[in-house]
């Protein structure tokens, strides 16, 4: 069986996307962490992926800040309340 | 019944989503000044401070930076402030040649910024939806959609990652490490040097990515008590193709 390909083209037939040349990294949005934590989770996204997370304000997530795990069977990303106003891009692959 | 489409590369990652939200480039960032490293080590806080330029966009939410990676050069974005409603203004590291202190000398880069559509821009092409909320997952009648063609992580791989060979390869991530050293000077007492470093990137070659530290501000302290602090976290970065953008 051959693998689903996705190839977008722009008008002038050059390529916009091409799936077999992506590397794995969908974005699933721009979140702000609350004050206190957040936990964001993406239940229609099923098991299997690794998570990556973005701090948009420059510096990295610290790693004792955030968690990424799949326990529940979806991508779920802990904010712990150090992380607190930051704006996160959050991806997964 | 709700349908979903996702697709996978032939490694089997994840490219493409209808559950997800996909960035497009919204614009070239316009360049606002460039500064140069100033001010003396030897002098109390700030003391010698690195230079950095800036540049600013327009978007009506918040943007992911998406810089240029010159080879040879350590590039990098500082920070992101919206400085005024649907008004970004990133500023950035690109430096070579370090002073005899350690700050190197500043350059102009391309920086672009990527968002998101609240509405489709063509008429005819393909758009995905949120099976659940409807809001617009991937929007492919935009011109340039987040198309990584590489990734590495510096927290996992320190020595650094390959790239694939691109026409002309742009960045989209953000520093992962940043520490602050505080050394008391030999026999001085209560005297100490206080540094401060971030962590940028480096495309050392054609194909190859790695990370590197920069002096961002150094001066003297008067301490009993030097101290350090820091943080370390994952330091993904992709690495996009940006021979199509404006």
């Amino acid at each position: 069986m051959v693998d689903q390909v996705l190839i977008i083209r722009s008008d002038t037939g050059s390529v916009k996307f091409d799936s077999r040349l992506a590397v794995g990294g969908v974005c699933l949005g721009l979140y702000t962490v609350a004050s206190g934590g957040s936990v964001f989770a993406f239940n229609g996204m099923g098991p299997g992926l690794q998570g990556v997370a973005l701090n948009l304000a420059g510096k990295g997530v610290p790693a004792a800040a955030y968690t990424y795990d799949n326990s529940l069977g979806h991508p779920r990303f802990t904010f712990a309340g150090g992380a607190s106003g930051m704006t996160v891009a959050l991806f997964v692959k | 019944m709700t349908v979903r489409l996702r697709v996978k590369n032939g490694a089997q990652e994840l490219v493409v989503s209808s559950e997800g939200r996909l960035p497009y480039c919204v614009g070239k960032a316009t360049f606002q000044a460039l500064v140069q490293p100033a001010g003396s080590v030897g002098a109390e806080a700030p003391g010698r401070v690195a230079g950095y330029s800036t540049y600013q966009v327009a978007h009506a939410g918040p943007v992911i930076p998406v810089f240029d990676m010159p080879i040879g050069f350590n590039v990098g974005v500082i920070s992101v402030t919206e400085i005024s409603a649907g008004l970004h203004e990133i500023k950035m590291y690109c430096g070579m040649s370090p002073d005899t202190d350690g700050f190197e000398t500043q350059y102009v880069v391309d920086v672009w910024a990527y968002g998101f559509a609240a509405a489709r821009a063509g008429a005819f092409g393909l758009v995905l939806r949120d099976a659940d909320s409807g809001v617009i997952a991937a929007d492919f009648t935009r011109d340039a959609p987040l198309f990584p063609r590489g990734s590495g992580d510096i927290y996992a791989t320190p020595t650094g990652f390959s790239a694939p060979s691109l026409t002309r390869a742009v960045g989209l991530g953000m520093p992962a490490y940043w520490a602050v050293q505080e050394t008391a000077r030999p026999g001085s007492g209560s005297v100490a040097d206080h540094y401060e470093y971030q962590m940028f990137w480096r495309r050392a070659s054609i194909t190859s990515i790695v990370g590197i530290t920069a002096l961002m501000k150094q001066y003297r302290l008067n301490t009993e008590t030097p101290t350090n602090d820091g943080d370390d976290g994952p330091g993904v970065l992709f690495v996009l193709e940006g021979a199509p953008l404006p």
